[in-house]
């Protein structure tokens, strides 16, 4: 049996929902609502001492690193391959997820979370929120929730992070209009990760990832929205970013 | 055909040159200045255009990112993978991988700049030096630098990237209890990763990785530094003019 913990079908969590989907492997959905610091909770941290979300559990094998989960699925399970057989085409796929991950990824969540998570946990009792805060494993983390709820974001931490995004747009970009899909020819396990951070910037980002200034990610993303199993993922989603899927995927007439 | 873009045999650099030394594989070694800004030569931009190194061409294709290229090396080379086969093996191959990168390698860049660069690059001339830096074309590299060659780094950066230090080396004393290499019973390219960028910490650090504080580290460090092909590269050190060198390399996450 294979469980995954996961939130919403997007970032972090996407990277495993869309890989499992897309090599069709059945697992079983256990919703953990970071919102509601459910990652924290005791009965998680004995799963996942990190408190990271997504965590994957098969037979035994706990996997908490999001984007090397799909490695794992595609070489485990049978299906349709998710990694090319020609080397350089998958250091092209992990290139790519690498750069998400480490360049583009941490400046588009921080603004995320300047503008979505910050405001929603706000709301919350601030004694409640205290503790939460002190219950957070790792100190990287305890710091973006701090600062995401006394909303310490600095203009000029918000500002690097617009043009790290920004400069990431047009490096994807040039990348992507060279060949149809993340690794070069065939859909892999780059384009779900890479995806599931860029799933929304035509909506988000309306002024940089557009029909004129960015073709070639306009139509990755159709040839992306065009498929079942990602369409699929996205209801898993309960709060209304998954929704924003919906309002992207009409945007681009798929 | 393997040309390798490296500059001394440290940190990313080692990574990919001792990578190479022990699957037995010949390249042509392209050495790159890093304290004369060689990474910022257009013909070297063309190749990286992030300006780092290492950077490995082979047959014409340009890979980058070390702990990439040491996966790359294991699946064009399957004869001499040193990686596991099988799915958890390979997964454990790639967490360690991000986490020697994420945790390591910006935190060891940090304190060994402040502690042995940032005086060595006080003599210099410093408008010279300003003028180099300002011609950076890559902005965040550019900003790098200029906290590198001004005030050199925060107390707070040098204390987070401590503590970073710190916990890696547990992880790695508390792995290297259960079984002799990182992954298990057999030498890879999680160890040879770790090494690079973990192998000047007695010399850095004396006070977290000596033989009292992390034994098992210091016995592993001295079997992999006894490995004929980790002596072959070591010994092309010194170009640069100094033993242990450190540049303002990987950044540290600025999210999470
Ligand atoms: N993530 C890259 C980092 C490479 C890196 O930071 N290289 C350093 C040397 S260890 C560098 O080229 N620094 C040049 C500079 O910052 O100007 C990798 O692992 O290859
Ligand atoms: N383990 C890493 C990081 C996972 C991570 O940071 N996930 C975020 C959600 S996208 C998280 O767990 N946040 C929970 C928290 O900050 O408390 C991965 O899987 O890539």
């Amino acid at each position: 049996m294979l469980e995954l913990y996961h939130w919403e079908p997007n970032a972090n969590s996407g990277k495993p929902i869309m890989a499992l989907k897309e090599k069709g492997v059945e697992f079983v959905s256990r919703y953990t609502d970071m919102l509601n610091f459910d990652q924290h909770k005791p009965e998680y941290l004995k799963i996942n001492a990190a408190g990271t979300i997504p965590t994957v559990v098969h037979d035994g094998v706990v996997l908490t690193e999001s984007s090397q989960m799909g490695e794992y699925v595609d070489a485990t399970f049978a299906g349709p391959p998710l990694r090319p057989d020609n080397p350089v085409e998958r250091w092209r796929m992990r290139w790519w997820t690498k750069f998400f991950d480490t360049f583009f990824g941490p400046s588009l969540s921080m603004i995320g979370w300047n503008i979505f998570v910050g405001p929603m946990v706000r709301q919350k009792d601030p004694e409640e929120l205290r503790q939460a805060i002190e219950r957070i494993p790792l100190k990287e983390r305890r710091e973006a929730w701090s600062t995401a709820i006394y909303n310490r974001f600095t203009v000029e931490q918000l500002a690097e992070s617009r043009r790290r995004v920004e400069y990431g747009i047009r490096v994807f970009e040039d990348g992507i209009k060279a060949r149809p899909y993340v690794a070069g020819p065939t859909f892999s396990l780059g384009d779900i990760n890479v995806f599931c951070m860029a799933y929304a910037l035509p909506v988000m980002q309306p002024e940089n990832v557009n029909e004129e200034k960015t073709p070639g990610i306009m139509a990755w993303l159709r040839r992306l929205y065009a498929r079942p199993a990602i369409l699929e993922s996205f209801k898993l989603g309960r709060t209304p970013m998954a929704q924003r899927a919906i309002e992207v995927a009409n945007k681009l007439a798929v | 055909m393997l040309d390798l873009y490296h500059w001394e045999p440290n940190a990313n650099s080692a990574k990919v040159m001792i990578g190479l030394a022990e699957k037995g594989l010949e390249f042509r070694s392209q050495y790159v200045d890093l304290l004369q800004f060689e990474q910022y030569l257009p013909g070297f931009l063309a190749l990286n255009p992030f300006g780092q190194v290492p950077v490995l061409v082979h047959n014409g294709e340009v890979i980058t990112e070390s702990s990439l290229i040491l996966e790359y090396l294991a699946e064009a080379f399957p004869a001499q993978r040193l990686a596991p086969t099988d799915p958890k093996g390979w997964y454990d191959a790639q967490a360690w991988g991000k986490y020697v990168d994420y945790n390591l390698g910006p935190s060891v860049s940090s304190i060994g700049w402040h502690q042995v660069m940032a005086p060595v690059m006080k003599n210099r001339d410093q408008n010279k030096l300003r003028e180099a830096v300002n011609r950076i074309p890559i902005w965040e590299r550019k900003a790098a630098w200029m906290t590198a060659t001004g005030e050199s780094y925060p107390e707070e950066q040098l204390a987070n990237s401590r503590r970073k230090i710190e916990l890696a080396v547990k992880r790695i004393e508390e792995t290297l209890r259960r079984s002799s290499w990182l992954l298990g019973a057999d030498y890879s390219i999680v160890d040879i990763g770790a090494f690079a960028l973990s192998c000047t910490l007695p010399r850095l650090l004396p006070d977290v990785v000596n033989a009292k504080s992390a034994p098992k580290m210091m016995d592993w460090l001295a079997r992999i530094n006894a490995r004929p092909a980790v002596r072959k590269i070591l010994a092309m050190r010194g170009k640069a003019g100094y033993q242990d060198v450190y540049a303002p390399g990987p950044e540290h996450s600025r999210w999470g």
